[in-house]
């Protein structure tokens, strides 16, 4: 192996987190290498230094959480998605909503007051006039519009409703 | 050792149907990490703490979009990292340093001279990492402090796997040269 992928897999070898085949490789590389062997000991370093969270952090964030679940009404917080039986193609309904929100975004951030949400899902939050919530996904992406496809269908026609409705 | 995202994903799994417990194991297990990331972004010991808190709230009335697509720590991590963005475009500050949240060095073996001595090395590497650009720089502190793949590290910083090896590799080229420079 060469230096370059000794070093991509170094935070792994002084975590201890390789197989012990890995390690010995590795190990044996470093005691060849003093460039590669200087890196392993300022990561080992960086590592047994690492910033620990204060204490009582934990039980801050616990609380927190269960205070947020406990204080939501029935139907804006929930743990668990609801689901219903697609009656319109789910396609049409979400291109709609989305052709609308491009339209009648303006409208529904002036018509909003602190949080929106529909069929129990958060829609949108108003701080200082501006969207502040983030809808949070695990495709990697934060969006700053709603998650249209976890909407279901009732919510999306309930959308579309209300922004009619507002315009 | 690396967390099982299988283990995880049943967690959510509880979690979704209202297990707290589930729940809280969940926030045991990454709270640690969601700070050294917050810590990594607003380079603040307070805000961190604040921001930290907030992701946890957010991901968990999120749960319900989490489809397992990725790793939940990745997806957890990149809440907090977003989180913490917001924070301090709000706030309108930066601050400059997490030097007072090194933590000290374990002196196993080692005699008080050297051992203060490690622990300036260290002070000083990572207000030499609190240089690098914020993509390098999460990108180092997720592959040294948390073991992250590159794969997950580019979850994070929004960016691809080869992307996220090369903030990585740049960021580490940089430190190396700091120190080297700081050592003359």
């Amino acid at each position: 192996m060469t230096c370059h992928e000794i070093r991509e897999q170094l935070p792994e070898f002084v975590s201890g987190g390789l197989p012990v085949e890995g390690r010995r490789g590795i190990g044996a590389h470093i005691e060849a290498c003093p460039a590669c062997a200087e890196e392993a000991r300022t990561l080992r370093l960086l590592r047994s230094t690492r910033p620990q969270a204060p204490v009582g952090l934990e039980a801050r964030i616990r609380s927190a959480v269960h205070a947020d679940l406990a204080a939501s009404p029935p139907g804006v917080l929930r743990l668990e998605p609801r689901r219903s039986a697609p009656r319109v193609p789910r396609w049409m309904i979400a291109t709609a909503a989305l052709l609308a929100l491009a339209v009648g975004t303006p409208l529904i951030v002036d018509s909003m007051r602190e949080t929106t949400s529909i069929d129990g899902t958060e829609l949108a939050r108003v701080e200082d006039g501006l969207v502040t919530s983030s809808w949070a996904r695990d495709d990697g992406l934060v969006a700053g519009a709603p998650a249209l496809d976890e909407l279901s269908d009732e919510a999306l026609l309930a959308l579309l409703a209300q922004m009619e409705a507002g315009a | 050792m690396r967390e099982d995202p299988e283990l995880d994903e049943a967690l959510v799994e509880r979690a979704r149907a209202g297990d707290t417990d589930a729940l809280n194991t969940l926030i045991r297990r990454h709270y640690e990490v969601a700070y050294r990331v917050a810590l990594g972004v607003v380079r603040d010991t307070d805000l961190a703490s604040d921001v930290v808190q907030d992701a946890f709230v957010k991901a968990t009335r999120s749960l319900h979009t989490f489809r397992g697509d990725s790793a939940f720590r990745s997806w957890m991590m990149t809440i907090v990292k977003n989180e913490g963005l917001g924070a301090l475009r709000r706030s309108g500050r930066r601050r400059e340093s997490t030097l007072d949240a090194v933590a000290p060095l374990a002196a196993e073996g080692l005699g008080p001279a050297e051992t203060a001595m490690l622990n300036d090395e260290a002070s000083r590497a990572r207000a030499l990492i609190d240089r690098l650009p914020e993509k390098q720089r999460l990108a180092v502190t997720l592959r040294i402090d948390e073991d992250l793949s590159f794969r997950e590290v580019g979850e994070v910083i929004g960016s691809t796997e080869g992307a996220a090896r090369v903030n990585y590799h740049h960021g580490m080229t940089k430190l190396r040269s700091w120190m080297t420079e700081e050592t003359r």
